[in-house]
């Protein structure tokens, strides 16, 4: 299984730009389990970058064990089934939560 | 059609109050809403700034974006549920504010919150009718002028203006068919003599949005049938955003998808701006558009009625695309302030109507 860090690493390639013009967030993943740890999301300008550690006020946080994380990026679980059974949790606007799901080219192996 | 939208604008308040500071003055709705509702910061009017000034300032970026000379304009609509005048109309103040032409046919327009959009397509009709060359719509309101302290509308209720510069020649963006739905319902409303704003159905009504889908469905529908599209020809909405519920039930009943929708709601950065929440809605999606976009409004207001509409942007919209005063810049452009300082220049607390300054 991947790392958190190879995971959040791969994230800007994973990222749909033409979904996201104009939508600028700061996200907050904040990670407990086998790796715990803290990474930022920037989206601005249709771009998204990220930070180790909490770099900037977030508008959503999006917390739980880190393999969960890795496990919906990498296509191996639904986001929602995750959500659904409150493995993940996401603090902030509804609206930015479920837009959120959509910016990114999830790989399917479920 | 043969008419479209030239060049737009936008106003909004600088001052800003996040929802956190309302809710520690009155705590009158448990915080899980915030999330649920996507209530963030809204809107809060500077001082001496109201519907009429965003509307002039919104209009002034539209006919600077636009370059049409003013003598040309034929007819200016001020779309608007929150007039500084009951009486009187104040889109007479704005004709002379902007140097438009005494030949312009000068109105309000009033139906609540879609307001702007009614007053666009009348405006539309004089032009594609070939009875004026320009028209100068604009969309403004300051509902937070118009929400009394202490009510959960307080979180959301914000301010803004949205103007549109129509014509035939080369626009940005072509409009392209149009539908409605009104029937009486009386969900929000202000009687003669009355500052605040009322919710005919109650705090249920406010979080249940009663009225939005038995207008926002029959609307959108009707738009639908008229056009033969359906939701997937469509790039991307705009649509109610009281607040957040508003665009997922739109979004859930008309079968549209969430990242046509999701994107542009802009509730939890400025609340509910009244007649000018669509527009604003559409102006963030006309920022960002490329060339052949099929972009749909649906506009709700209160009382109650629906207008769904649809456009398709030009070569033009990229050609001419704004390089400052976007949306998303005057979002985060922003002072924010506490709870008594809104309460100052929203104007809510008690003062002698026979006041002379603000120094004695």
């Amino acid at each position: 299984m991947s790392t958190i860090k190879e995971v959040m690493m791969s994230l800007p390639g994973l990222f749909k730009p033409e979904k996201a013009k104009g939508w600028n967030r700061v996200i907050l993943f904040d990670l407990q389990g086998q790796e715990p740890s803290q990474w930022t999301l920037i989206v601005q300008d249709g771009t998204a970058t990220i930070e180790e550690g909490q770099t900037r006020e977030p508008k959503l946080v999006i917390s739980g064990n880190s393999e969960y994380i890795v496990q919906m990026f990498t296509g191996e679980v639904p986001p929602m089934k995750l959500v659904n059974a409150k493995l993940l949790k996401m603090k902030g606007p509804m609206m930015d939560a479920i837009a959120f799901s959509g910016l990114w080219n999830l790989p399917k192996k479920y | 059609m043969k008419t479209g939208i030239l060049s737009y604008g936008v106003a909004l308040p600088r001052y800003r109050i996040e929802a956190g500071e309302i809710w520690k003055v009155w705590k009158n709705l448990s915080t899980s809403f915030f999330d649920l509702l996507s209530i963030g910061e809204r809107g809060v009017l500077g001082p001496e700034e109201d519907t009429l000034t965003l509307a002039v300032a919104a209009a002034k970026q539209a006919l600077e974006r636009g370059g049409v000379g003013t003598e040309k304009i034929g007819a200016l609509f001020l779309g608007s549920g929150t007039s500084p005048y009951a009486t009187k109309a104040a889109a007479t103040v704005m004709l002379d504010a902007l140097g438009l032409p005494e030949t312009a046919l000068t109105s309000d327009i009033q139906c609540a919150d879609k307001s702007g959009s009614t007053a666009l397509w009348l405006a539309a009709g004089l032009i594609e009718s070939g009875q004026v060359d320009y028209a100068l719509v604009v969309a403004a309101d300051s509902i937070n002028r118009h929400t009394q302290p202490g009510m959960v509308l307080e979180y959301v209720a914000s301010a803004g203006a949205v103007a549109f510069l129509l014509g035939k020649e080369n626009p940005i963006a072509m409009l392209e068919a149009f539908a409605t739905h009104s029937h009486d319902q009386n969900d929000y409303f202000r009687v003669e003599g009355e500052r605040f704003i009322q919710p005919g159905a109650g705090f249920y009504g406010w979080v249940a949005n009663w009225g939005l889908l038995d207008h926002v469905v029959p609307a959108g529908k009707a738009l639908f049938e008229k056009t033969g599209l359906t939701p997937a020809d469509f790039a991307k909405f705009a649509v109610p955003q009281k607040t957040g519920i508003r665009p997922l039930m739109t979004m859930g009943k008309l079968e549209l998808d969430m990242m046509q929708v999701l994107p542009y709601v802009l509730t939890a950065q400025i609340g509910d701006c009244g007649a000018a929440g669509v527009p604003l809605s559409l102006a963030h999606i006309l920022d960002f558009a490329e060339p052949g976009e099929r972009i749909g409004v649906i506009d709700y207001g209160a009382g109650a009625g629906c207008d769904a509409w649809s456009l398709v942007t030009t070569e033009a919209v990229a050609e001419r695309r704004p390089q400052s005063g976007l949306v998303i810049q005057q979002l985060e452009d922003k002072i924010m302030v506490d709870y008594a300082t809104m309460s100052k220049y929203e104007q809510k607390y008690i003062q002698s109507p026979h006041r002379l300054s603000n120094f004695y």
